[in-house]
């Protein structure tokens, strides 16, 4: 799914760049057990997992866990994760990043990035972000619905 | 937006931060009115949408945790 070009340009980021371990843990439904009445199917999960699995491919530093929502309920649960595909990028982060549905086309490039930033704890927040976020105590749900074109 | 929620999660513990596929969750798209992006929620309580300049962001988020935010300067006349 990803060009040899784009893969080139991703492997020369992550070789340069890539810190610590970053575990992509994702959240799939198989399509094997779709074919149950009421039960919600999963479009994207399939195509998902083999872009997780090319861009995990590029670096020895990236890993991918591979959960089925319906038989790893507990861990699902421990991630608070209900819906799929859900992706949760894991490495020297503190807090909690999360991808619901496909992150795909122009959401690409960010999650790049965001493994990068994730393996680095570095981002390019403003020191004024950094005083007023890190002032706030109580917990944070940020929610950003994107349409990937 | 995505990206800036994101990086936020990166240093805060106690940011979780959720980029969600408008078209993939109608339901979730439904619960919170989205009917352009990006946008943007914050803790259920705070909403915008559109892209906005990081400070309008974190203003945004003070709002959201009950914060004040520091009064702006008055300009010198």
């Amino acid at each position: 799914m990803i060009g040899e070009q784009d893969r080139e340009a991703i492997k020369n980021l992550f070789d340069e760049n890539l810190a610590e371990p970053v575990t992509l843990v994702f959240f799939t439904m198989p399509k094997s057990l779709l074919y149950v009445p009421g039960r919600e199917s999963c479009e994207t999960c399939d195509e998902v997992q083999q872009l997780l699995e090319e861009i995990v491919g590029i670096s020895d530093k990236l890993e991918l866990e591979i959960h089925d929502l319906q038989r790893d309920r507990e861990v699902a649960a421990q991630h608070g994760i209900e819906r799929v595909p859900a992706l949760i990028i894991h490495g020297a982060e503190s807090g909690r990043l999360r991808y619901f549905g496909a992150p795909m086309g122009s959401e690409f490039p960010n999650l790049i990035r965001d493994i990068v930033a994730a393996s680095r704890k570095e981002t390019a927040l403003s020191d004024e972000t950094r005083q007023a976020i890190g002032a706030i105590r109580d917990a944070i749900h940020l929610q950003v619905f994107v349409t990937p074109t | 937006m995505a990206s800036l929620a994101h990086q936020m999660a990166v240093e805060f513990e106690n940011v979780t931060a959720d980029v969600i596929e408008a078209n993939e969750f109608p339901d979730l798209s439904r619960r919170y009115g989205v009917s352009g992006v990006p946008k943007t929620i914050i803790n259920d309580k705070v909403e915008f949408t559109g892209a906005v300049p990081e400070e309008h962001f974190v203003a945004a988020i003070q709002q959201a945790a009950g914060v004040e935010p520091p009064p702006v300067p008055e300009e010198e006349a």
